[in-house]
């Protein structure tokens, strides 16, 4: 177990070198994709905490990420032209998101409703509020500046003299004390300071989440999983731990949420709706529920996959010397792929969940636990071919992402 | 006069019209005792009940002096009662330590749940298996790591069904020697069916039958109880219970 779980630490160092350089190798844009990825991959590895961690599957671990989302959005607009920072904002964005997660998990676990339940209620939680927020498009749905805009989404809304100026919901801006002006994690062509934000937190979040994983909170979820009665027999309360670790679980979706909002400087009710739950779900599944990095490698996956067959694939020149077969088939292909990518999603989970039913940093990581001598040889030069590829192909514009 | 530890009276349970329990009785500390009795009996429900996983309909639970009727199975096991359960539940991921740690966390902390489950370890003679995961081991050595897990805490009552379910002559006597040593720092009430095993350890037992106590005595007494050996073996048999 022990070793597992170092070749688990080791191989989150491995990821991050590269991770590091991104914004000075890459364009702005990948910067920017691979922030939308870590951030899914924090709301992912939130439902994985507690679906891995406590047996309980969240389906509607996007409601705190939505909660999250527009809090923060609508505090950002009202207080960013006043007070130049976003401080709290982030703070309103949390405790939004751990009330929420509070009132539901105490209804849940003290009311002893069974796990099957949970899974249940929360997607129709995420479901209620995305009818919620979709019903917001009128003028009365107002908070301060901020528009809540229904199906259009958030967006704050000039002074009575200026009606025109629509604005965005603030990037994460810092005016601390001892700073001269304030400070806003952007991503663009001048700067990738959001890019490290996102990367920071992340990185904070794991860690920290890692360590609760190990604490008596974790240990004894993790024993609840398996044998909820024993588990309460030997004297823990474990509808307790279970409502703990539910909160901490929907304070880090709605931390995500915030950094979405912040990132797209936009958050509209798809954040509630059943296809970003269930791909969050897809995420955990495919990535491994065992381990916290799954949910960001299973979001980097599907992200990447997704844009590569929205992107290139369609856009593949057929041979002009292929036979009748190649052609038909890569032109079957690209229709395919162009009409229908998430098809394709799907079919790549139901591949992995067939052959590996725990997903796929479980038995990379008991390989490299078993073979620690080649392993690292084998896994850190495969990163690194990995990212020279796309630099390379990248810096001569041949390939899209 | 030793004090009694747990007073049990006039403890009903109902299920449709099928009385599972209706029982007094009253154990007291130190005490090591058998409950047996025909499938059917209630000993488990009994159990059950005791430790907080079923609400009786009716009577009371007293345990060290308070009335524990209707608490949570937590509750119960903070005042000092541990259970293994008829099947064996362990918790089958995680590693045999770790089974242990877990169930000594809860009174020793976390550094001392540690030394006390390595202790542990030694005493149910898993140190060798302390790594492997729970859903590795044989049955027998499952029934053996649960009662470590019943018993690492320093309860001050065990309850134990059914521990030698299953287990070969030689298993069944080195938990003879872990229920002794258990039972030098705590109360033990056992349910077992198996009756070489009763006669090995038995100071006193108590027979239920129809969810009520039918007899009570040693064993010797409750061999050459003819009531006792109509309810096992049907009535009109008058051969030897099996030795």
């Amino acid at each position: 177990m022990r070793r597992v779980s170092s070749a688990e630490l080791l191989s989150a160092l491995v990821l991050l070198l590269p991770l590091l350089a991104v914004p000075w190798a890459f364009k702005p844009y990948t910067a920017n994709v691979l922030a939308v990825y870590m951030i899914y991959g924090l709301l992912a590895m939130s439902l994985g905490l507690i679906w891995g961690g406590a047996g309980i599957m969240s389906f509607g671990q996007t409601a705190f990420f939505g909660i999250g989302a527009y809090a923060y959005g609508a505090i950002g607009l009202n207080l960013i032209n006043r007070t130049q920072q976003t401080h709290t904002a982030l703070l309103g964005g949390l405790a939004a998101a751990a009330l929420l997660a509070a009132i539901v998990g105490y209804f849940m676990f003290y009311g002893r409703i069974s796990d099957v339940y949970a899974s249940i209620i929360t997607m129709a939680l995420t479901l209620v509020l995305f009818a919620f927020a979709v019903s917001t498009g009128g003028d009365e749905w107002v908070i301060g500046v901020a528009r809540l805009g229904g199906f259009n989404g958030m967006f704050g809304q000039g002074e009575s003299s200026q009606n025109i100026a629509n604005f965005q919901i603030p990037p994460v801006t810092l005016w601390l004390p001892g700073m001269t002006e304030p400070f806003a994690f952007k991503i663009n062509r001048e700067s990738a300071a959001g890019y490290y934000l996102v990367l920071g937190v992340s990185v904070a979040v794991y860690v920290l989440t890692r360590a609760l994983v190990r604490s008596r909170l974790g240990r004894v979820a993790v024993a609840i999983r398996e044998n909820e009665p024993r588990v309460a027999s030997l004297g823990y309360d474990t509808r307790f731990y279970k409502f703990a670790l539910f909160t901490i679980a929907g304070a880090i979706a709605g931390l995500a949420g915030m950094l979405f909002a912040a990132w797209g400087r936009f958050v509209n009710p798809d954040r509630f709706g059943l296809a970003f739950a269930a791909s969050t779900v897809v995420y955990v599944q495919l990535g491994g529920r065992a381990s916290l990095l799954g949910g960001f490698v299973g979001a980097a996956i599907i992200g990447h996959l997704t844009s590569y067959l929205a992107e290139v694939v369609p856009f593949a020149t057929i041979p002009p010397d292929a036979g009748p077969w190649i052609t038909f088939l890569m032109e079957a292909g690209r229709r395919i792929v162009r009409e229908a990518p998430l098809l394709v999603q799907g079919a790549v989970l139901v591949g992995v969940v067939l052959v590996l039913k725990d997903g796929v940093t479980p038995p990379l990581f008991r390989v490299l636990a078993r073979h620690r001598r080649w392993g690292w040889w084998l896994l850190l030069p495969a990163v690194l071919v990995y990212f020279g590829h796309r630099v390379a192909c990248q810096q001569a514009d041949l390939c899209v992402f | 006069m030793p004090e009694p530890i747990l007073e049990v009276s006039g403890l009903t349970k109902q299920f449709g019209g099928l009385r599972a329990v209706h029982l007094d009785l009253t154990i007291d500390a130190g005490e090591l005792r058998c409950l047996i009795g025909p499938n059917g009996a209630g000993k488990s429900t009994f159990f059950r009940i005791l430790s907080g996983g079923m609400r009786p309909d009716a009577g009371t639970v007293r345990f060290r002096g308070r009335d524990i009727t209707g608490w949570d199975a937590f509750r119960v096991a903070r005042l000092g009662m541990s259970i293994k359960f008829q099947v064996p539940s362990v918790l089958e991921e995680l590693s045999v330590f770790e089974n242990l740690h877990v169930a000594a966390e809860f009174r020793f902390g976390n550094r001392g749940g540690r030394r006390r489950a390595a202790e542990m370890l030694e005493v149910i003679g898993l140190t060798e298996r302390a790594d492997h995961p729970a859903t590795w081991l044989s049955h027998g050595e499952k029934q053996w790591l649960e009662v470590g897990m019943a018993s690492v805490g320093e309860p001050t009552l065990v309850l134990l069904d059914e521990p030698t379910a299953g287990m070969t002559v030689e298993e069944v006597k080195k938990t003879v020697r872990l229920l002794r040593r258990l039972n030098e720092t705590a109360t033990v009430i056992v349910v077992e069916h198996d009756m070489n095993f009763i006669r090995m350890i038995a100071r006193r037992v108590t027979v239920m039958h129809q969810g009520e106590v039918f007899a009570e005595g040693s064993m010797e007494e409750i061999e050459r109880n003819e009531g006792v050996r109509d309810i096992y073996l049907g009535k009109g048999a008058h051969y030897a219970v099996r030795r």
